[in-house]
């Protein structure tokens, strides 16, 4: 009997072929882009490396442009971090190496939107505007990309096969600045002037382009920009002490920045505050930076820190630490930090405005003069009256001009991530650096950054920065 | 031969050893039939060629994969972690895989069982790996056989690579009932604990490392505090039992023969909150049917439960424990209130006298009995296993057998943690998942064997498998709970809610065959191969042929000195292969990224995995040459084998350029070499009433990565301690070879390797009348060993407590707080080590006192485990692995659950 029997099972079994493996707890490429909220969510996904606690800026962004200029000093403990103090910089600095990698990351994702956007099941319209908002983005990180790194692959597509990627060259630098050209006009022409808060806008896209052609010293443009943003709603607020308040997000001086979140916060009073205050204050502020401002500046007291009570009652003093980005009720335990992370704001736009005009000028002129005194004059409310302080700035030549934008700069905007670009872009940072830190060694090499070295060992096509 | 030069203090003592050998001339011959050690590799063939038994009558093993641990020569097993019924890390032959499993293909009664403990685990609780056969009951097993070469495993195929041990459980001989009942008893302690400083000292020591750091001292009279907290005595149980109970009952007549096992397993751990237990039951039924129909079939149900702590993991971003935090904890806390009542205190302010804000942000530290007892993690796993053989004769040469089986469990797993461990933030965590996992295999071959005019004979084997596996977990996870009354029972509670689910699938269907020639049980070739279809890679057939031979070179009267009693030269070269990669690990795959977004969240998905659509199956070459040799009537034989081992296209994670938009791909990227020496010996002396055998063995391995592709060098490393990148994979050097950055000089960046060189293995049995005595001792050698938890004990910062010695040392204390960890020289040890791992007496009463009573036999024994250990490492244990099983990543011991030392007794009584 049982012989049959066993025939048959064998039979039975055999024809039960091995499946083809589909992973069912995943979603493949395949299967996105087929609904019509799948392009929301992949441009969404490109946030990930803007507003979040894993995004460059919510750390190196800031980090950099404080230690890699004349803000800051490191404490010595963190070797990565006393290269970019001491201009001691090599390729294998994992801080360079966080800003190619989550730079590039997020050109891919921008990159996976833009290929696929157009073959989802949605409107024309949808897919122009959720089109521009991913070029926004992809030329927003190829702009960093391009300020850091100099001449940086074009990269456009992303490959799904690890069989068939590309090993691309660094594109000359005039042809990135044409791409970001491109996907910023882009933009702008498509974007609407509001969005939801937080995403980018028409406006935002003219903050880039301004920067941009500053960058590029096309003034006339950069003018242009500036101007558009100036006559438009944003305002600057009233008190700079509110500018760095959780509960005051995406208010009307902020025109582009990362949005951050508890539990998605930013390290950067983990890293600033003293460590009675729950920091470890490994990012110190220089001397220089401290003295640029009058003693009774609004911006000097919001900045810094001086001491702090102790768990008697008693007043300590500490050497200045910087304490911008603390919100104490928003972040009762240092380390993630909710407040926003501002990339443009609208005193940077009437900085850059003075700048552009400057050089189209050929020095101060009024309307120059009138967007930096406007940045002055705010800074002399101190929360409850305006002080006689910060007097308006008169006529001058272009050089003191230039080096009291420059100044005013480091005031306003000292330790939100423009400080190496300032220097670079207005060519004093070997100037700067000397004189605020005398054992630096900074030299013509750190106008770029070195291409990181898991880079180069990955693509042999790529070639170092010189100096590197 | 460095390593013998190295370690002569270890020859020393084996030689010692080795001297009481008895060599009385007069002995009565007990000559092992050589025959036997032709393996039973499965399928039912046998064959001649490198495999070891398992000696696994003494150890006081809680698994059986601890049965493998110095027991055969080429085995380097790790004990990972002394959790109760923690993982063994076994490495048969070297270390050949980066990224897919280095474990052996477990077989047990002819059915494959998957070799990783992430099959039986939803994967939640907290602390190590269990082991992967945790469910079975090491007393229902018969034998264990290692299998090692191409001749011996060629027949798993895509699973060889790694070696494969083969586990029978027991079945019975016709008409013999048996009824034995075995009780044992035991207690058990660490196996170490460090001198800390006492809290005097500490206070002390914090005080100077405040004032060289600029900072007002926190404490006016150290000498205040007296000797304070011993916080590793606190965590410990003041009492960790052990008990075992297994009735085991065979019998049967002419046609049915059965065994039938229950077993009871308790094992307390050390640590408080820390336990083991075990309910198995088996029936294994063999009858037969007809004169041409078999049938065989094994049973088991099992249940296993854990309660797990936090251990292993250091005390950092990535994770607290227990373990650590025993050592590091502020020696002046107290651990309990005046009413008795456990202080729910951190490390805070107030009982430190510090600042908060400072405390906050370095020493977020949990009291350690708090994290011990406070929460919870439990994980129960209900198991199910059958399978069913028949054999049917369709004529006298040929024979027809099948198989079905199936394996089905069910695991739970449930953690807690308090928001009181949270500084009092509220942040309760509680979580619940379950697994539900099913194997089913289906097999059929086709045995002839046929004899040729007496001399010659011809086996041969023809078959098909057809094998699936699904795997599938529901989880949730719940965080913040406002009353933590409920626990895990009701996740609702929590705030904020993470639920998952997922699946996974993978099968393998397969054809094998084998022919074995023999004249006269001479001469014997063998040629098989298994052709194999997995799911999980794209190209899924692949191929893994053998050839193999044995000559007996004293039956074929070449060899005529009456001094060798056997001799037989056995070789062979086999292609094998090592599949053990997660499934779906070749596609490309989209994933969640959560960004904020005007205080809000937004979800979105994009490309996360890049895809690799040539990924292959490893493949490893095996070469093998061995020679055994009897002398004195083969009461000595010497088993000798030389083997080369070439693994190509080893699957590993490659760091892709940045531009690609991916920070890895899974590619075949290595070519790795294990080549060996293994010699083992036994030998068995009778002299009347007494009776000593010994078994020794001694092997050595060179691990070498050959060759790398696409890339010059991999340097990875799961982080630990804060550190990362510190294990390095380039060609020339073995793998788990320890790095540290160091761009100017390459040779210095090289800290020395985790890959033994050399291992050794030593069993010795006494019998004299009634009483036997049993010693076994085992080592490792060569291989090195990152301490990382001189990281915290050797900290200059005063952030933790540290070793007594240390405080004493020449070293000036200064806080800084947060300091980044660097992977230096004095971290890495030699962790060599010779342990005797096991002593057993044993009595049993003389029959003739039991003549009367139903009592057959009564034997009371008491044993020893884990003894004493000789190592220059200067943490407590060398055999330890902080990341488990994981090839690429041995040889760190960070916060290890220390093995238990244990004294057991036991009563073994058969009716």
């Amino acid at each position: 009997m049982n012989i049959r029997i066993w025939i048959i099972l064998i039979i039975l079994t055999a024809s039960s072929c091995i499946h083809d493996e589909d992973p069912k707890s995943f979603i493949t490429p395949d299967e996105f882009f087929q609904e019509d909220r799948d392009p929301r969510a992949a441009v969404d996904a490109i946030y990930f490396y803007i507003n979040s606690g894993n995004s460059i800026y919510s750390r190196q962004y800031w980090l950099l442009n404080a230690l890699f200029s004349d803000l800051a000093v490191s404490d010595g403990l963190d070797p990565e971090l006393q290269q970019l103090s001491e201009f001691n910089l090599s390729s294998e600095n994992r801080t360079i190496e966080a800003i190619w990698k989550g730079l590039y990351a997020g050109v891919a994702k921008a990159n996976y939107a833009i290929q696929n956007i157009a073959s989802a099941p949605i409107s024309e319209n949808e897919i122009t505007t959720l089109l521009s908002e991913a070029r926004f983005l992809r030329g927003f990180f190829y702009f960093d990309l391009a300020r850091f790194f100099g001449d940086v692959p074009i990269v456009t597509e992303v490959e799904l096969d690890i069989n068939n990627i590309d090993y691309p060259l660094r594109s000359p630098l005039d042809s990135v600045y044409q791409f970001i050209e491109e996907d910023l006009n882009f933009a702008f022409e498509n974007l609407s002037a509001t969005s939801s808060p937080g995403r980018p806008t028409k406006y935002s896209t003219a903050a880039l382009l301004c920067k941009y052609y500053l960058t590029i010293k096309n003034y006339t443009r950069a003018a242009q920009a500036s101007r558009f943003l100036i006559q438009s709603t944003f305002i600057l607020q009233n008190d700079y002490a509110n500018l760095f308040k959780n509960n005051n997000q995406n208010n009307a001086e902020f025109i582009w920045s990362a949005n951050l979140n508890s539990g998605n916060g930013s390290n950067i009073n983990f890293l600033t505050l003293p460590y009675p205050l729950g920091g470890l204050g490994r990012i110190l502020p220089t001397s220089s930076f401290y003295e640029q401002f009058e003693e009774q500046d609004r911006r000097r007291e919001i900045t810094f820190i001086h001491g702090y009570l102790d768990n008697q009652g008693n007043e300590v003093s500490i050497a200045p630490h910087v304490q911008k980005f603390w919100d104490r009720s928003a972040e009762t335990i240092v380390g993630d930090s909710p407040v926003d992370f501002p990339l443009v704001r609208f005193a940077d736009i009437l900085l850059l405005h003075a700048e552009a005009l400057n050089e189209l000028r050929n020095g101060s002129s009024a309307e120059a003069l009138g967007a930096i005194n406007l940045v002055r004059a705010r800074a002399r409310y101190n929360g409850s009256i305006t002080l006689d302080i910060l007097p308006d700035l008169d006529r001058m030549d272009k050089a003191d001009f230039a080096t009291a934008i420059l100044d005013e700069r480091e005031r306003e905007l000292g330790w939100e991530g423009h400080r190496w670009f300032d220097l670079v872009r207005f060519g004093k940072l070997e100037e700067k650096v000397s004189e605020a830190k005398p054992g630096a060694h900074v030299t013509p090499t750190h106008y770029l950054l070195p291409i990181p070295a898991s880079e180069l060992k990955a693509n042999k096509n790529l070639i170092q920065n010189p100096g590197y | 031969m460095a390593p013998v030069a190295k370690y002569y203090k270890y020859w020393i003592f084996l030689l010692i050893l080795g001297a009481s050998l008895p060599t009385n001339a007069q002995d009565t011959i007990v000559s092992p039939p050589l025959s036997h050690r032709n393996t039973l590799i499965g399928y039912g063939q046998r064959i001649r060629g490198a495999s070891a038994k398992v000696n696994q009558h003494t150890r006081i093993a809680t698994t059986a994969d601890q049965l493998l641990q110095g027991t055969a020569a080429g085995i380097y097993a790790v004990q990972n972690s002394g959790q109760p019924a923690g993982e063994m890390g076994v490495h048969i032959r070297g270390f050949r895989s980066l990224l897919a499993s280095n474990q052996p293909l477990y077989v047990i009664d002819g059915i494959p069982y998957y070799n990783e403990t992430g099959w039986s685990s939803a994967g939640s609780v907290f602390g190590p790996a269990a082991s992967p056969l945790a469910f079975l009951n090491p007393q229902d097993i018969g034998e264990i056989r290692v299998l090692k070469d191409a001749a011996t495993t060629s027949l798993y195929g895509s699973r060889a690579a790694n070696g494969v041990v083969i586990i029978r459980t027991r079945r019975t001989l016709p008409d013999s009932l048996k009824v034995s009942f075995n009780i044992s008893f035991g207690t058990q302690t660490p196996i170490g604990t460090y001198d800390l400083a006492n809290a005097n000292e500490y206070a002390g020591f914090l005080n100077q490392a405040y004032n060289n750091a600029g900072l007002d001292t926190p404490y006016d009279n150290p000498n205040a505090f007296g000797s304070g907290t011993d916080w590793q005595n606190i965590i410990y149980r003041d009492q960790a039992w052990r008990q075992n109970y297994h009735l085991g009952i065979s019998g049967g007549g002419e046609k049915i023969n059965y065994y039938l096992s229950g077993e009871y397993m308790d094992q307390t751990g050390l640590v408080i909150g820390s336990d083991f237990q075990r309910y198995s039951f088996r029936a294994n039924i063999d009858a037969q049917i007809n004169d041409r129909t078999s049938l065989s079939n094994s049973l088991t149900f099992n249940r296993v439960e854990f309660n797990t702590v936090a251990s292993d993991a250091g005390y950092d971003e990535t994770g607290v424990d227990v373990i650590t935090g025993s050592r590091i904890f502020n020696p002046i806390l107290s651990h309990q209130n005046a009413d008795g009542s456990i202080n729910r205190f951190h490390f805070t302010a107030d009982n430190a006298g510090l600042s908060s804000g400072m405390l906050q942000s370095i020493l977020i530290q949990p009291n350690p009995l708090l994290l011990a007892g406070s929460t919870d993690s439990k994980s129960s796993t209900s198991r199910v296993s059958n399978n069913l053989q028949l054999k049917v004769s369709i004529l006298d040469q040929l024979s027809l057998n099948g198989t079905v089986g199936v394996d089905a469990l069910f695991n739970e797993e449930y953690t807690f943690i308090p928001g009181a461990l949270f500084l009092g933030a509220n942040q309760g965590t509680g979580s619940g998942a379950k697994l539900d996992a099913l194997k089913f295999i289906n097999q059929y071959f086709l045995e002839f064997n046929q004899n040729y005019s007496g001399d010659q004979k011809l086996d041969l084997v023809a078959g098909y498998s057809w094998e699936g596996w699904r795997r599938e977990v529901l989880a949730g996870r719940s965080i913040g709970f406002d009353n933590e009354t409920l626990r895990y029972y009701s996740l609702t509670v929590g705030q904020q809610k993470i639920l998952n689910s997922n699946i996974s699938e993978w099968g393998m269907q397969s054809f094998f065959g084998m022919g074995q020639y023999s004249y006269k049980d001479i001469l014997n070739l063998t040629l098989s191969a298994r052709a194999d279809a997995i799911s999980i890679f794209d190209n899924k057939w692949s191929l893994f042929p053998t050839l193999a031979f044995s000559w007996d070179l004293r039956q074929s009267s070449l060899v005529r000195t009456q001094k060798i009693s056997s001799l037989i030269v056995h070789s062979s070269i086999g292609s094998t292969g090592n599949q053990s990669i997660p499934p779906y690990s070749r596609f490309s795959l989209l994933n969640e990224y959560n960004a904020a977004l005007n205080g809000a969240t937004i979800n979105g998905i994009s490309i996360d995995k890049i895809a690799n659509n040539k990924l292959e199956v490893e493949k490893t070459e095996k070469y093998d040459l061995g020679i055994e040799v009897g002398f004195k009537e083969n009461r000595l034989i010497f088993d000798l084998d030389f083997y080369r081992e070439n693994t190509r296209n080893a699957i590993g994670l490659i760091p892709l350029l940045a531009t690609s938009g991916f920070e890895y791909g899974v590619a075949n990227i290595a070519s790795i070499s294990n080549q060996g020496l293994e010699l083992s010996a036994s030998t068995n002396h009778n002299v009347g009433t007494a009776n000593a055998s010994f078994q020794f063995f001694i092997s050595l391995n060179k691990n070498k990565v050959e060759s790398l592709d696409l890339r010059d060098q991999i340097i990875s490393g799961l982080p630990f301690s804060g550190i990362t990148d510190w294990s390095i994979t380039k060609s020339n050097y073995s793998l788990s070879t320890f790095y540290k950055e160091n761009p100017d000089q390459f040779e210095q960046s090289i800290l020395g390797s985790a890959a033994p060189k050399m291992i050794t293995g030593l069993f010795s049995k006494w019998d004299f009348k009634d009483l036997d005595f049993s010693i076994s001792l085992l080592g490792a050698f060569g291989q090195k060993m990152i301490n990382a938890n001189n990281f915290y004990l050797k900290n200059p910062t005063g952030a933790f407590n540290v070793l007594a010695d240390y405080l004493h040392s020449n070293i000036t204390p200064a806080f800084e707080p947060g300091k980044p960890q660097v992977l230096t020289e004095d971290l890495i040890e030699d962790a060599s080590y010779l342990r005797i791992q096991n002593i057993t007496m044993g009595y049993t009463i003389p029959s003739s006192l039991l003549t009367g009573s139903s009592i057959k036999k009564l034997r009371i024994y008491g044993s020893a485990e884990n003894i004493f250990t000789l190592t220059p490492y200067s943490g407590l244990d060398p055999d330890v692995s902080h990341f488990g099983s994981l090839t690429q990543y041995q040889g760190v011991d960070l916060g290890s659950y220390p093995k238990a030392k244990m004294f057991l007794l036991g009563l073994n009584v058969d009716f």
